[in-house]
Parts: structure tokens; sequence; C-alpha cells
């Protein structure tokens, strides 16, 4: 075969969507979302109703929203085990603003977005300019923000907002059964998904995380590209706080606690590669969706709580197996 | 090599990944169907035939600790005797958002009833109410928080304050009796934002508040949160201990962190230097009454939790009387009594 044929036939292939789907990066996760999807359509009792999918889908927007943040850092090359920790932090900084200081609902929301961004900045500063690794950095981060979360409020929740319009903005159902927190996780993920995709940022982001020298070397300043991830990541982490305090309605100190394995969890079993360069917000919804479906799968199916946590292991494992086994098929066909 | 790794020499047959990867699907699957029948077993020793036989219950808790297995066995044991198919979860660590998660995903399985905890005064209360909107029964167990009647649901359980004070009057007995009049008295804590513990500490506070003003003494209380984590909950207890070692009068926990001071004493020999208690009469708090190293516990009946709530929520299915509070009470262990709650709890296992 010629290497004029050979292009040629790179050429049709790519412009053929069937051989562009199966050639995505996030086809193994997609596969395994759909196979699981079948395995409770046609296995599990009362799964495939609006209310339990709607129900599902409202449950994974936490990780989703915060996911998106984690998307970016590590496709940058960076991790940050504190979104836990911020998220929890933020949460008690937003129900005390509105009920110990008296705050109106849009100027907390906005400062405890904008605080989630000042602690992203802070650890995105340490690890660039301090070139402490952001492992180190942000599990500091991590003991510190649920320290302070339990130092503010002594152990015990605190009452958020009695707003109805707050209520309704961030966790009503704005159209039948959809859940205002799925809006919520769909508009941060197809905005930072477009992002990602179509701006000289988003490339950076990927230049960053695939070879940082080559990166610097084209120009590219990964140190501010870094720092601004972990911003996101920050911000996000906020407004994830401000959602789940209008939701239940109260925060606590332990908001949280081990979140940030699920989100890298959801990543990772999202296709993104932990050494950067890798990674999409698409991958990233199929991962929580796998996660959420599970748990889902597993309630339904009258598992008891032990089981759930080994057999969540065990489909999560099948999920990056299957994924993988995809991705060489992928590579193979290429 | 990785056994996916077409690169390496020979290259893999289809067959075989096929057959690893139908294997895979195999024990995924086995694992579901395993876990599938462990939780509907209830249903093989089946009663009779009566109104509420068959019927899914479904119980929820904040965090699947090591109090809770005999409430679950509790549960289960009454799901047993009347042919209900029964299941048991909650995170292994607490956090809000999951627990509701949980909750939400019991009520689209559509049970016949939910048991479940209520830990803070606002954040389970739309998923409660969803519940009973839909028609299913639920009953709070272990702790409702204030404010629960609102919501129409009964509740089996301690009442927490009063329980605190017959906690802070033991420790009180114990550390008056080794000679002090003065000191911290710690109140220890598994997890921070938990309302019931909140509400025993504020009992063993206020027992140390009327102590003090009846006899002249000036005890201190002081907060000590150590976590599930024994390794972490023991560095916890060292550290406050090691800052002013004769400033500890007594420990007085709102959980089962006595029998975290009580490791934590005889490995550093320091058992009967001070007095030590709590709630909750897990395995190692019982053996450490036995041994002299914990003074006293506090019982609240967890079967009960499990076992009574279940009745309630039998009660309420049919013939449809509506649930109440039910006070599992706050039984004194300690030395005098040890042997015989020993072997009552020893049935449990």
């Amino acid at each position: 075969m010629t290497a004029t044929a050979t292009a040629t036939e790179r050429v049709d292939a790519a412009g053929n969507p069937l051989r562009r789907l199966v050639g995505a990066h996030e086809f193994g996760v997609l596969s395994a979302t759909v196979l699981l999807f079948l395995f409770c359509a046609f296995g599990v009792d009362n799964f495939l109703t609006s209310d339990n999918l709607l129900s599902v889908a409202q449950q994974i927007a936490f990780i989703g929203i915060i996911g998106t943040g984690m998307t970016l850092l590590i496709i940058a090359g960076e991790i940050d085990l504190s979104v836990g920790s911020q998220y929890g932090f933020l949460s008690i900084v937003m129900a005390y603003t509105v009920t110990e200081m008296g705050l109106p609902v849009l100027p907390a929301a906005l400062l405890v977005i904008g605080f989630g961004a000042v602690i992203g900045l802070a650890q995105g500063l340490l690890t660039t300019l301090a070139q402490v690794p952001s492992f180190v950095v942000t599990l500091a981060g991590l003991a510190i923000l649920r320290g302070a979360a339990l130092l503010v409020t002594g152990g015990e929740p605190i009452q958020g907002s009695e707003s109805e319009t707050y209520h309704d903005i961030v966790s009503g159902f704005p159209i039948g059964t959809l859940a205002a927190q799925t809006l919520w996780m769909a508009a941060v993920m197809l905005g930072f998904g477009w992002v990602l995709a179509k701006t000289k940022f988003g490339y950076d982001v990927y230049a960053t995380g695939g070879n940082v020298k080559a990166a610097v070397n084209a120009g590219i300043s990964a140190n501010r590209v870094k720092v601004l991830c972990f911003c996101v990541t920050g911000a996000l982490c906020g407004l994830a706080a401000v959602v789940l305090v209008g939701w239940l309605g109260s925060a606590n100190p332990l908001t949280g606690s081990g979140i940030e394995l699920s989100v890298i969890a959801a990543v990772v079993v999202g296709g993104a590669s932990l050494t950067g360069g890798v990674g999409s917000i698409v991958g990233t919804l199929l991962g929580a969706l796998v996660a959420g479906l599970i748990g889902n799968a597993l309630a339904l199916l009258g598992v008891d709580g032990n089981w759930q946590q080994v057999a969540t292991g065990v489909l999560i494992l099948a999920a990056v197996l299957i994924n993988r086994v995809v991705a060489k098929r992928q590579a193979a066909l290429r | 090599m990785s056994i996916f790794d077409r690169s390496q020499g020979d290259t893999p047959s289809v067959s075989r990944r096929a057959l690893l990867g139908g294997g895979l699907t195999v024990a995924a699957t086995a694992a579901l169907a395993g876990c599938s029948k462990t939780a509907a077993g209830g249903t093989a020793a089946a009663a009779g035939e009566t109104p509420i036989k068959g019927k899914k219950v479904i119980a929820v808790v904040h965090e699947m600790n090591s109090f809770f297995p005999p409430v679950q066995k509790g549960f289960e044991m009454f799901g047993k005797a009347v042919g209900w198919e029964t299941q048991f979860m909650g995170p292994p660590t607490f956090d809000q958002a999951a627990v509701v998660t949980m909750m939400q995903n019991a009520i689209n399985a559509k049970p016949d009833g939910l048991i479940l905890t209520r830990i803070d005064e606002t954040s389970y209360d739309e998923v409660i109410k969803k519940a009973t909107a839909a028609g299913i029964p639920v009953i709070l167990t272990n702790v409702a928080s204030k404010g629960y009647e609102k919501l129409g649901v009964g509740f089996v359980g301690q009442d927490f304050v009063p329980a605190g004070v017959i906690a802070g009057e033991q420790i009180l007995k114990h550390v008056t009796k080794a000679g002090r009049k003065d000191g911290a008295i710690i109140i220890g804590k598994i997890q921070a934002g938990n309302s019931a513990l909140e509400e025993r500490g504020e009992g063993i506070r206020k027992a140390i508040d009327e102590h003090n003003s009846k006899n002249g003494t000036s005890f201190a209380a002081e907060d000590l949160i150590v976590g599930t984590d024994e390794a972490k909950a023991i560095a916890k207890i060292n550290d406050r201990y090691a800052r002013d070692p004769g400033s500890v009068a007594g420990w007085a926990g709102t959980a089962f962190e006595c029998q975290f001071v009580a490791t934590w004493a005889k490995s550093k020999d320091l058992v009967g230097k001070f007095s030590n208690g709590g709630f909750d009469m897990t395995k190692p708090v019982l053996a450490g009454i036995k041994a002299g190293s914990i003074d006293f516990t506090i019982g609240q009946n967890p079967w009960a939790q499990g076992w009574v709530a279940a009745a309630l929520i039998a009660q309420q299915i049919h013939p449809g009387y509506p649930s109440f509070h039910y006070d599992t009470g706050a039984e004194v262990v300690d030395a005098s009594n040890i042997d015989k709650v020993t072997d009552r709890e020893a049935k449990l296992a």
C-alpha cells in the first residue's frame, strides 16, 4: 500500500461519522455507559422511569460541576485533592454569610464563587511559583479547609437561607421532574466543553498538559494556564456549594468528605490521563454517569450497603477495562 | 506487560480478550446477583400468609459505622419473621449529599416502607416529604433532630439530652470517687454536625453545671472531635492529654469514643489515671468495661432501633396505625452488670 493511498483512507475514515464516533477518545466510556444502561434497563425493576433517570441526573450534578474544573486541571497536568474540603468550606461560608451576616443571597453567592476562585489562585500560585507539587499543596488545602469549616461552625450544621426563590433557582423543578441542579451542571459542562474545544485557552490547556516544555517554547504561559485552571476549579466548588445550600437548606462542616475521590474517578473513568494532555468534559460527564448509574442500580436491585461498596468497585473497574479494551481496538483500527 | 497490550510480541487472540471481557462481565453480574440474593434472602424463611408478607422495606442510615450492625440485625430479623424483602444501606463515611442521594435511590425503588436517620433539621426534609407524598410510610430511627414531628413521621431512638445528663452524672460519679474536685471533662465526638451527639454533649454539660453549683466543684467541659478512624482518634486523644496531662479529670464520649480512649490509655499505661465512659455497646466498649479500662457506657438499645422501627412500619402498612415516638432508653452499663449485658449482646452476633 502506498503512502498516498493510506492518507486517502485516513481522510475517508475521518469523514465517516460512524468511524469518527468509533475513533473518538470517549468511545470506550460511552460503550461502558451504554452497556451498563442496557443492563439496568432490562434487568433492574423501576430503573427505566423518567423520575428515576432524572433523579440520577440530579444526583451526579455536584460531581459533574466540580468534575468540570478537575478535568481542566488534570488535562493541564495538575490535580486538586482539596475539592471536597473547598466544597464543604464554601458551603459553610454560603450559609454563614446569609444567616449570620445577613447578606442577600445573590451577593453571598458571588462572594462564595469568588472566594473559591481565590482559594484556587492561592493553590495555583503555590504550585507554579513555589514549585510545590499540586498533590502536596492541595493535600494541605484539604486539611486546612476542612479544619476551617469545623472551626467556623464548632462542628455543628449551619442553617441556610429560607428564600423560596433561591431554592427554586438552584434546586427547583423548572421542567416537569427535571431538577435545576441538572441544568446547572449542563450549563457548566456545555460552557467549559466549548471553552476546551473551541478556544485558544482550551488549546493551551491541552498543550500545557501534553508537553509543558513544548508549550512554553510555543509561547504559551503554562503557569498562567495552570493557575487559571485552579481558579476555575475553586470557583466551581463555590458554585456547587451555592447550589447545595439552596437545595438542602443547611451546610454541614463534613460536606464533601471523600468527594474528591469520586470526582477524580469520574474524570479518569471518562478517559482523562493523570499524566496530563488527555481528557474531555464529555468523558467526565460519562464517567460521572457510570458512577451514578451504578449507585442507583445497586439500590434498586436491593443490594445491601456494604455489598454496594464492593460491587461499585468491581463495576468501576469493569467500566475502565471495557474502556481500555475499546481504546486498544481503536488504536488497532487507526 | 499488560495483558491488553498488542505491541508486546505475540498478539493476544480476540478470543482471549473476549474471554476476559466476558469473564469480567460475568464477575460483575455475579457480584450484583450475589448481592441481590443476599438482600432478598430475608424472604426465604417467610412467615405464613399475612397482609404484610412480601413487602419491600429499605433502611438508609447516615453512616455505616460500628454502631449500626445491631440496628441492621434487628431490622432484618423482624423482616425475616414477617416475610419482607429488606435492604440496609448508608455511605461508608458521612456526607450530607451522599445520604440524600441514597434516600432518593431508595424512594425510586418504590419500597413499601422506609426507615431513615435525620441528623440535622433541614437537609433530609425534602426527600422525606417526597417519600410520604408518594404514599411510602417513613419512620426515623436513631437520630430524628428537632422539628421532625412536623413531617408527620414517628421516631425510634433515644431522648438525647436526658441521656447526656445521665452520662454526665455517671462521669462525675467516677471522677469524684477518684477524689477530683476540678479539671477538664473531655466531651468526645466521633462526628461533627450530628445533632444527636450535640444534644448528648449538651446533656453532659448540663450535668456538669448542676454538679458544680450544688457541690462547689469546678469541672470544665471541653469538646474534642476525634472521628471514627481509630489511629487518628488515638493521636488526637494523645495530643490533648500531652498538652496538659494533669488537667484531664475524665473522658465522656457522646458515642463510642471511650473505646479509643481505652486503647490509648492501655498503650500508655494510664488506665485508672482518669475516668472514662460514653455511649453505645460496641464489642470493644463492653470489653473495655470488663477489663476496667472503661468505667461505664450508656446503651440506647440499637436492636430496638431496627426491630421496633420495622414493627412500627409494619403496623403503618397494615392495618394503618400512624407511627409514634418510641424512646429506646438510656441503659447504664458498668462493672455491676457487664456480664449480663455482654451475654445478651453476644446473641446479636
